[in-house]
């Protein structure tokens, strides 16, 4: 096992298996809660990729990921894995996002039997066509009960307006029409494409014993597949699909989503140095501390505002989505891309941002959970953890932020207007 | 893990020692009894505490002041506890090892002005700031019905008992909110001081001689108060028959909510084997109504049921496909039925014993629930963790039958789509 060192400040271990699975464990023995995650490279943005069976390019129809999420549950013994970790009292669920799907139990007891279980069932997929039916019921009313939320209708159509040839145009839930056509044959077609250990890894944090996670980790057999899957490979442009669009939905308060889209090379820094250089551009001018924030709940412009980058490890595209509730959408809307083209940021605010984000790395360790998610988002973002992410904020500096600054091209931008459906 | 109550006359403080954790958390507990025509005004308050005080004069002065201070983070709560208002003001910071000898007081000390130094001239909140709050309140209430699931359960529990306090919406109400002033909120603002009953918990390690130095220094509460009244409201009747009410809003899904009344509930099973019979009905993943209504038949995506001790109340809660109302629940009341008549398996408690054990685990892993925990106690009179522990092991079957009996359904609420001309 190779010994890392988590921020001067925690060890963890790290082991590629000769199956090639990935394996990262952070013991904390002063906790009593353990968290594992055994996850995989997959999610809802991947569409089409050659079918293993086949060995042709093959579309297949969105939402195929979080289906093959909840049909991992089933197991051909008929063993239910939520009762099976209910006995020691162990939680256990799955997500799935546009890049990644997790399996994941957090429990305080039985370490090695429900981290043995956890990797049994996720290895073990048994699906008919009598479950895949029935699942489609239950998938069907978490999709109609999405559809109920007007900040998820939101971002759907976000999304959609934002991208041009990526699959990320579509939810990871996927739409109605797709989900009825899922198959069984075509569940497997993705779970034997994807669910091979040299695409998954395995993060385990908190209250167990390196060794212990090892013995069992090794005492499993893994499928090992030779030929290749290859995924289609989608040249996304930096200009959105559409730039201007509106939603009349159940809202009393208006709402507004802006999408923009950036060409990540252009920045010229590594994928780690260019988040911590847009965040941090964008918290301090969007954020609490910003002359903008301030101004807008002075004039009684917004409720509420939030903002998320999304990246993909890999692709050549990074997005930026901002949402606000507000009274004057259009007015708001200029206010934000006015702000965009005057940033000015000085160097005690650089400062006291690094203060704060150095701090909550080390708040980050005093939670299980949070060590392990980390972990796993890094893997799932660049490929391995950031061990050096405290060095990382310390070297940050005006000068490369300025850079940043410069290079932020605002112009490809999607506005998304949302009003009360029964406004005139 | 170390303990104090510490009897300050005008409030009790409550130190808990644990080498867990890098920070240090301060809860400050405001409760009294709740005032339906007041709630508004409390959250309108708290967000005016958190928007400046009469040294720090804006919200972004006061954001940056707290990332000065490594990143303190204060916030504020409003909730209804059963008969009582409760009213938190929370700060978490890292220990002064981390950042600087003097930080954690210089925290307090913020908290303090927060607390006691508000933006107030003549007697009447800042006037700015009291405009700026309004609108984002009134934003806010006005966007209750934008949250379907959440909107459900609280027209269910309006339409369960308009008058008793379990049908208060913590929130507040659109039409009082033009009734409040910058001078009404002062005067409110004076009787939180002086008449609610204060609890301040200290969380992490930390010398305890020098915080409670700290704390009686900067927290100077004047007026001793007495507790007036319990948390938990008045046993309710046995509901003569199953009321059914359907509601309707421009929806795909179905929201329905099923309340259950409690009718005479000892303190033992309030506080245990209600518990296991929740976690065996709907509280899990591997529960009843989980596996039969989503398992089994298919008809929703989220199904759970949630028990309010302090009300009396258990609600059963689930987003159904349009159409398969009637067949949910009947399914959820045959459940019910199975509860009551004690088919569920010996095998089935000791999972819910399991699951409940390892919930207190892991409290002792999280500042926010050991400091909930402790709050509990305090407001609710419950036993400590260790005396939880032994008493759930110790329930029996009989016991959670005896609470599935006592187990009534009051209300059947359905939120849909459509009109009531269509249905």
């Amino acid at each position: 096992m190779k010994k890392l060192n988590l921020n001067n400040a925690m060890t963890i271990y790290e082991e590629t298996l000769s199956c090639g699975l990935r394996v990262y464990l952070a013991p904390d023995t002063s906790r009593h809660n353990y968290l594992a995650i055994y996850g995989v490279r997959f999610g809802g943005s991947t569409l089409t990729f050659t079918s293993p069976k086949t060995k042709k390019m093959t579309s297949y129809p969105s939402g195929i990921a979080h289906f093959l999420e909840h049909k991992v549950f089933e197991q051909k013994d008929g063993k239910d894995p939520f009762a099976f970790f209910a006995k020691s009292g162990a939680d256990v669920n799955a997500a799935t996002s546009f890049d990644a799907t997790r399996y994941y139990c957090y429990g305080t007891k039985n370490f090695k039997e429900n981290l043995s279980y956890l990797i049994d069932f996720v290895n073990a997929p048994y699906f008919t066509d009598e479950n895949v039916l029935k699942e489609k019921g239950i998938i069907l009313e978490e999709y109609k009960m999405y559809q109920d939320i007007p900040d998820f209708q939101m971002e759907e159509i976000l999304h959609n307006n934002l991208y041009v040839s990526d699959d990320k145009k579509q939810d990871v839930l996927g739409s109605e029409e797709d989900i009825k056509r899922i198959t069984k044959e075509q569940l497997y077609d993705c779970y034997d494409a994807f669910y091979r250990p040299s695409n998954m890894f395995l993060v385990i944090s908190g209250n167990f014993s390196e060794i212990d996670a090892l013995d069992v980790i090794k005492n499993k057999k893994f499928k090992t597949y030779k030929e290749k899957v290859k995924v289609k490979e989608v040249k996304e442009p930096v200009k959105v699909s559409k730039e201007l669009d509106l939603l009349k939905t159940h809202v009393v308060i208006p709402k507004i989503a802006l999408g923009y889209k950036f060409d990540k090379k252009k920045f010229g820094l590594s994928e780690i140095e260019l988040n911590l250089y847009l965040n941090m551009i964008l918290s301090l001018t969007f954020g609490t501390t910003s002359n903008f924030m301030q101004e807008a709940r002075e004039k009684q412009l917004l409720t509420s505002c939030g903002y998320e980058w999304e990246d993909e490890y890999g692709k050549n595209i990074k997005t930026l989505l901002i949402y606000a509730d507000t009274t004057k959408p259009d007015y708001l809307v200029d206010m934000i891309k006015d702000t965009f083209q005057n940033i000015s940021i000085d160097v005690s605010e650089i400062e006291r941002l690094k203060k704060v984000w150095i701090s909550s790395e080390i708040r980050m360790m005093d939670y299980v959970s949070n060590v392990g998610n980390s972990i796993f988002n890094d893997i799932v973002d660049y490929n391995e953890p950031i061990l050096n992410r405290v060095d990382l904020i310390r070297k940050m500096n005006k000068r490369v932020l300025d850079q940043v600054v410069s290079n932020l091209d605002t112009s490809n931008c999607t506005f998304l207007k949302v009003l009360p459906e029964k406004e005139n | 893990m170390p303990y104090e109550k510490i009897n300050l006359g005008s409030y009790q403080l409550h130190l808990i020692k644990t080498t867990a954790f890098k920070s240090i958390q301060v809860k400050v507990c405001f409760h009294n009894n709740i005032q339906k025509e007041k709630v508004t005004e409390r959250n309108f308050l708290v967000n005016l505490l958190l928007c400046s005080t009469s040294q720090i004069r804006s919200k972004k002065e006061l954001s940056i002041i707290c990332q000065d201070l490594y990143a303190a983070q204060i916030s504020a709560s409003n909730r209804r506890i059963g008969n009582f208002m409760d009213t938190s003001f929370n700060l978490s910071v890292l220990e002064d090892k981390y950042t600087e000898e003097g930080n954690f007081k210089k925290c307090l000390s913020l908290l303090h002005q927060i607390l006691f130094e508000p933006n107030v001239q003549e007697g009447a909140f800042y006037e700015k700031d009291y405009q700026m709050i309004k609108a984002e309140i009134e934003s806010s209430l006005k966007a209750t019905k934008e949250n379907l699931s959440r909107y459900s359960v609280i027209r269910a529990l309006e339409n369960m008992d308009s008058e008793s306090p379990l049908s208060i919406r913590g929130e507040g109400y659109l039409e009082d909110l033009d009734k409040i002033t910058p001078k009404s909120l002062y005067q409110h603002y004076i009787e939180m001081i002086d008449k609610d009953i204060v609890d301040i918990f200290v969380i992490g390690n930390f010398d305890s001689k020098k915080v409670l130095e700290e704390i009686k220094e900067i927290f100077k509460f004047k007026t001793f108060k007495k507790e007036k009244g319990t948390a938990i409201l008045e046993n309710p009747k046995v509901p003569k028959k199953i009321r059914n009410i359907t509601e309707y809003e421009d929806m795909t899904q179905t929201k329905l909510v099923v309340t259950c009344r409690l009718c005479e509930l000892t303190e033992q099973e309030r506080n245990y084997p209600l518990t296991l019979y929740n976690i065996i009905l709907g509280g899990s993943g591997d529960s009843k109504l989980f596996q039969e209504v989503r398992e089994k038949n298919s008809l929703c995506y989220d199904i759970r049921s949630v028990p309010n001790k302090a009300d009396n109340c258990l609600l059963i809660t689930a987003g159904i496909a349009k159409g398969g109302k009637e067949k949910a629940l009947k399914e959820i009341q045959n459940q019910l039925k199975k509860m009551a008549k004690g088919e569920f398996s010996e095998e089935a408690i000791l999972k819910a014993k399991e699951f409940y054990l390892s919930s207190f685990d892991v409290i002792e892993d999280s500042m926010t629930k050991l400091a909930e925990s402790y709050y509990m106690m305090e407001l609710l009179g419950v036993d400590d963790i260790e005396t939880k522990k032994r008493k759930m092991k110790e329930v029996t079957k009989e016991e959670i039958v005896s609470v599935a009996k006592k187990v009534k359904v009051d209300l059947v609420y359905a939120l849909e789509g459509g009109s009531h001309e269509e249905a």
